[in-house]
């Protein structure tokens, strides 16, 4: 995978592997691939909370397979274990006290339906185009240099950096997850006026 | 090996699915989903550009993106308590105030 990263103007396809291709990697890709959307649909489309939820939490499971196929073992683990099981044990009691009475609720969509539809159909143009532009040209000039350096040699797992290059980030990331219990804390021990 | 085109392919999808979520909506628990199925897609994105240029940068910083996607659903559904104890309410068209 390493050896063929060379960065260039000609696309991206000079920064895949060299490897032969297994077929069952692009046959799970694919699935994985329509198992995400579809949830996704399905997560944004629900009326019940809990069920989207559900499908929330499996769109979540088949992006850590599509981690998978991109070799990304240490992600998967996180994703599919910590992740979605955090994301799950966030959310449940959330939506449970918040008693969502999808009954009373007469309509499931905004009336701005049309306009978000069409904002929306805009962004996945421009990012159609985007990706399509992107893998035709490659990468931009100023990134090719630091590819370059960066290409020739092996990258360590990602917990290394994260304790060596990101510890800054790390300590400012807890930080501000002890201020976010704390103002979860102090929230919902507030009294209504 | 899948292209790089292929996993942004699928990013792009799943965010373009996450802010019609976000735009359409009007629980506020299926607009933190959709924000949720958004920074889904940015990891994803993330983990793509991460194996196609040799560098774990990205993968480090996916794991920020998840502290970030717990935490906001944490304060966002705590904020949704308290919308609903003060406005009796948890639809985002009847809550127009950002003081309540």
């Amino acid at each position: 995978m390493l050896e063929a990263a060379v960065p260039s103007r000609r696309g991206f396809s000079h920064l895949e592997p060299v490897a032969p291709i297994p077929m069952l990697t692009r046959i799970a890709f694919a699935l994985l691939s329509l198992l995400v959307l579809g949830s996704g649909v399905l997560v944004i489309t629900r009326r019940q909370p809990l069920r989207a939820l559900r499908w929330l939490v499996v769109a979540l499971l088949g992006t850590a397979g599509i981690y998978l196929t991109a070799g990304a073992w240490w992600l998967f683990g996180v994703q599919a274990i910590l992740y979605a099981g955090i994301s799950v044990a966030v959310m449940v009691p959330g939506i449970v006290a918040l008693h969502v009475d999808v009954a009373a609720a007469p309509r499931l969509f905004n009336p701005r339906l049309k306009l978000a539809l069409g904002a929306s159909l805009g962004l996945a143009l421009g990012l159609g185009y985007a990706i399509l532009r992107g893998a035709r040209l490659g990468p931009p000039g100023w990134a090719t240099g630091a590819l370059r350096s960066r290409a020739s040699g092996a990258f360590p797992a990602p917990g290394v950096p994260s304790h060596a290059e990101y510890a800054l980030w790390v300590e400012v990331g807890a930080l501000l997850a002890v201020a976010v219990v704390v103002g979860v804390a102090s929230l919902v021990g507030r009294q209504p006026e | 090996m899948i292209p790089l085109s292929a996993y942004l392919g699928v990013g792009a999808g799943l965010f373009t699915i996450g802010v019609i979520g976000v735009l359409i909506r009007r629980q506020v628990v299926a607009v933190l989903m959709s924000i949720e199925l958004m920074l889904n897609a940015v990891n994803l994105n993330l983990v793509a550009f991460s194996r196609s240029f040799p560098s774990s940068g990205g993968k480090v910083f996916v794991l920020f993106v998840m502290l970030d996607a717990i935490a906001q659903a944490a304060v966002g559904l705590t904020l949704a308590l308290v919308l609903l104890r003060s406005r009796a309410t948890v639809n985002v068209d009847e809550n127009r105030l950002l003081k309540w």
